[in-house]
């Protein structure tokens, strides 16, 4: 009888509780799938890098678009940075704003001649790079490559000037654009 | 063991005489120098060269005696005289050298795989050390560490999902998929942690090829007064604070134990700067009850809680890989403060784990006994990463794991014919995500259920003991995992694994001082849920990771031999050669492709299967150079190969020599077992790794040099254990191979650790 009670309790054990609970497909808040750089010149003439990025980690690949910009001219550059993976869409651009000592934008160009220079700071005085100018001089071919990183040390040697060597803190945001200057 | 035997004696004036002979409980041999302490009468005697002592002129009453000698297990007794009376007493080798274990509780039952054990003695003197710590004097035992206090065993190669970890008799169901997850047990509660060195576990649950932990609580005894410990230990690196007590008694006809431990510790330093945020703290608890009805049905209560913070290197978090290249080429690491902290910031995890056990134990007879164990756990781990928006207070991890155990084991030893033990074991296990993170799990909510059977036979025939068993497991993996891809939706899988194991072996026992036993043994291993199903970045290693839902079992054959002996009567010798080959060996493999993300490139890695071949050899040896000083050597060699690829197993220890020189000085007033000891740790470079199969190369060899000084005060009924023990005297500047936080940052410098356990 005992044996047979044993043997029960067994068989219940183990068919009970089989099946894990169903996950709850998370609120990726903190995702920024959609970064855009856009220039505008004197003329007001529009020049936009984007990258969008959806599924975040996931296999699907990201999808990029580039401009050319023109030889010797000045243009006023802005960052938005968006989740768009749920709805309604994210700003996060307020975000980094509300915290900007704890971020900031790093610029670097392998076209010759090119100059991208801060134009906004934080409350210590300090770069953030949403808001930059952008100088071109001579045609030519290359890349641009914006990364933000989350709790720099902006009082480090040469951060401040946009140099990301002593930067420290963790990259956020990496991307590289192909630029033609014409 | 304790044989009394009460000699006819006339009572005269109450004066009684206690007598006895101290013996080696493995040689037989007498223990000369053995101290007897009996506490009511603050009265010592010390053993002559046959192990004999003798104290006279006692009045009838109760007594406490204490037994101690240096390399054996104290032991306390508690006697009445009421006549002269004679006793026997068998010591225990301590930890080191020739030790058999007991692994199935109650009858000396010695199993023929080889074990070696750590007592509470060593864990008392070590207390401001984890688990994993704790067991790395056993010469094949390493640690992987991730910083701080954080580190994984590492037995003959196998560490995560390879080695079970049984926590009073019942499999830890914690996270152990993670290298960086600590297992969530306190060293504290165990009366001695045994290391199984097998060939294949077949008495415990658990997906294991072979090697075991067992922390071992103990039993209580029937001891009627109130006895206990307080310990505590002061380190200076990381400034820790370490306290931990114990009480037990016997009363009405309840054995009861309680244990308690609190540790507090901040940043650790290297020779020349802090390492910011590895602090930690612990605050963990362990309640033991025991009763016997009519010696025949022993019961058992067991309650353990343990709670930990584990502060992890500011300087090793890191967004992307740019960002681990820049790491890498520093010497000192981002983020480090002048100034030393006991702040526990981001990042940093938190984990606890509550076991209940109840236990009962029948004993038909002698020989005879069955075994009915329940336990419930519930283990819980968060992990804090740095969110973009200083806001979010979430955890970036949160897992929460239930799971029921039920075994019912029936034993019978010595008889005529065939020794067995036999047993069923059924788990289920329910690992949850609690959906707080707002980030997609790195490993899904699943469900494993699983069923198995083992039996072993035992046959003794003159010196010869022979050995053979067998273990079933039928295990149901139920997994849902959230797709990478959109629309994000939940996907089942239902996996069912069926596990088989055999293993035999023979010993061979010529005399009490020399033995040999050779073992083989097959086992299999499934694929644990992170291996098939994980799919995801792994922050930490800045890697995505992809499971692959196809993989089978592991597939293990190993062979073992080891010869155990004293010879000349001086020099003691314990070796174990052993060669393993895993078929299908599951491991983590950069995919060579990489994944563009608005984070930059991430490399992708995959977990495949390979054949694997791992050998290696331990071997210790201890010469007695004259009564007082002894000197050891430990060798630990070890090799693995991935025989597909002709390249070497990552995460295998590097060879490494560890040389002892002991000092045992002559008691001086109240003080005995006073003990120097120095030692040299040689750790070679781990070579021939290729370079594409980490992020940077092993670092070169390193050596430290330690030394500890310890000796008891007898007073009165109490006894104070004090020990200074200096780890890395001469402040070398080192990385470790197994230490993770080598990418970032160096080990740690020199650290002092002042310690003293009362005991009453």
């Amino acid at each position: 009888m005992i044996r047979h009670l044993f043997t029960l309790l067994l068989i219940s054990l183990l068919f009970s509780a089989c099946d894990p609970d169903d996950p709850i497909v998370p609120n990726e808040e903190e995702v920024i799938t959609t970064m855009t750089y856009t220039l505008t010149d004197s003329n007001n003439n529009t020049v936009v890098f984007s990258f969008k990025d959806l599924d975040g980690d996931g296999g699907n690949s990201p999808v990029v678009t580039q401009g050319t910009l023109k030889a010797n001219t000045s243009y006023e550059g802005t960052v938005e940075l968006l989740n768009e993976a749920g709805s309604p869409v994210e700003n996060i651009t307020e975000e980094v704003q509300k915290e900007a000592d704890a971020h900031q934008f790093f610029y670097s160009s392998t076209v010759p001649g090119i100059a991208i220079k801060y134009e906004d700071e934080d409350n210590n005085g300090k770069p953030i790079g949403l808001y930059t100018s952008l100088v071109t001089k001579d045609a030519g071919n290359g890349t641009l490559t914006i990364v933000l990183r989350h709790q720099p040390n902006k009082s480090a040697t040469n951060v401040a000037n946009g140099d990301i060597t002593n930067a420290g803190g963790e990259t956020d945001i990496e991307v590289t654009f192909d630029v033609t200057v014409q | 063991m304790i044989i009394l035997s009460c000699l006819i004696g006339t009572a005269q004036d109450n004066s009684f005489t206690l007598k006895g002979k101290i013996l080696d409980a493995h040689t037989k041999e007498p223990v000369e120098f053995a101290t007897i302490y009996l506490k009511e009468k603050s009265r010592a005697a010390i053993t002559d060269s046959l192990g004999s002592f003798r104290f006279d002129l006692l009045p009838s009453g109760s007594y406490h005696i204490a037994v101690s000698y240096l390399g054996f297990e104290p032991k306390e007794y508690f006697l009445s005289i009421t006549r002269d009376t004679s006793i026997d007493i068998s010591l225990d080798q301590d930890c080191h050298i020739l030790e058999e274990v007991e692994i199935i509780g109650h009858h000396h039952n010695v199993s023929l795989q080889s074990s070696k054990s750590v007592n509470n003695q060593w864990i008392q003197q070590h207390s401001t050390l984890n688990l994993a710590e704790v067991l790395q004097t056993i010469s094949g035992v390493n640690v992987i560490k991730s910083g701080g206090d954080i580190g994984i065993p590492i037995v003959q190669g196998m560490y995560g999902n390879r080695l079970t970890i049984l926590n009073n008799g019942v499999t830890q169901a914690g996270q152990q998929w993670g290298l960086d997850h600590n297992p969530e047990i306190d060293p504290f509660v165990a009366k001695q942690v045994t290391v199984i060195k097998g060939v294949a576990s077949l008495q415990f649950q658990g997906s294991t090829l072979g090697n075991v932990v067992l922390v071992e609580p103990g039993t209580i005894g029937n001891e009627p007064h109130l006895h206990g410990k307080i310990n505590y230990a002061f380190a200076t690196n990381g400034r820790s604070h370490n306290i931990n007590t114990e009480l037990k008694s016997f009363t009405k006809n309840i054995g009861w134990r309680i244990n308690a431990t609190y540790k507090k510790g901040g940043d650790r330093n290297t020779p020349s700067y802090f390492l910011r945020n590895t602090g930690s703290t612990q605050r963990n608890a362990a309640v033991q009850i025991e009763k016997s009805f009519k010696n025949k049905l022993h019961s058992q209560l067991y309650f353990s809680t343990f709670n930990a913070t584990y502060g992890i290197l500011r300087g090793s978090h890191i967004g992307n890989l740019s960002d681990l290249e820049d790491a890498l080429g520093r010497s000192v690491p981002f983020f480090t403060e002048d100034s030393f902290s006991y702040d526990i910031d981001r990042p940093y995890q938190d984990v606890g784990h509550v076991l209940i056990k109840s236990g009962n134990k029948y004993f038909f007879d002698a020989n005879k006994k069955l075994e009915i164990n329940y336990a419930f756990q519930r283990n819980q781990r968060k992990e804090f990463d740095i969110r973009r928006s200083s806001q979010n207070q979430k955890p970036a991890l949160s897992l929460e794991a239930l799971a029921h155990f039920v075994e019912g084991k029936f034993e019978n030893i010595n008889t005529d014919f065939l020794g067995i033990n036999t047993g069923v074991q059924l788990s289920s296990i329910k690992n949850t995500n609690i959906p707080e993170t707002d980030i997609l799990p790195l490993i899904p909510n699943y469900t494993t259920n699983q069923i198995g059977q083992y039996g072993i036979v035992s046959k003794e025939i003159n010196k010869w003991r022979m050995e053979a068993g067998w273990r079933v497991e039928l295990l149901r993996i139920n997994a849902a995992v959230i797709s990478q891809t959109l629309p994000r939706e939940v996907r089942n899988y239902n996996k069912t694994f069926i596990n088989r194991s055999f293993s035999t072996g023979v010993r061979f026992e010529p005399s009490p001082l020399l033995h040999s036993a050779l073992n083989f043994g097959y086992a299999q291993r499934q694929p644990a849920v992170n291996e098939l199903y994980s799919n995801g970045l792994h922050q930490g290693v800045s890697g995505i990771e992809i499971g692959d839902p196809n993989l089978g079992s592991e597939t293990s054959l190993k062979a073992s031999l080891s010869l155990d002996g004293k010879f000349f009567g001086k020099l003691h010798i314990e070796s174990m050669a052993y060669i393993q080959n895993i078929d299908n060996y599951i491991y983590l493999a950069p995919d060579g492709e990489v994944r563009l993300t608005i984070r930059g490139a991430f490399p992708l890695f995959r977990y495949i299967q390979t054949n694997a071949l791992i050998a290696g050899w331990d071997v210790t040896s201890k010469y007695d150079l004259s009564k007082r000083w002894s000197a050891e050597t430990q060798w630990s060699l070890i090799r693995g190969i991935d025989r597909d690829k002709n390249q070497r197993l990552v995460y295998m220890p590097s060879n490494n020599l560890q040389i002892t020189l002991q000092y045992h000085f002559p008691d001086i007033k109240h003080w005995r077992n006073l003990l120097i000891r120095c030692s040299e740790h040689i750790v070679f470079a781990q070579t021939e790794l290729d370079l594409v199969q980490d992020y940077a190369p092993p670092p070169p060899g390193y050596h430290l040099f330690n030394m500890s000084l310890s000796g008891d005060l007898l007073v009165k009924h109490v006894k104070i254990n004090t020990y200074l023990q200096i780890e890395n005297v001469f402040n070398a500047t080192y990385r470790d191979y197994l230490n993770r936080m080598r990418y970032f940052a160096d080990d740690t410098g020199r650290n002092v650790v002042a310690g003293v356990v009362v005991s009453f």
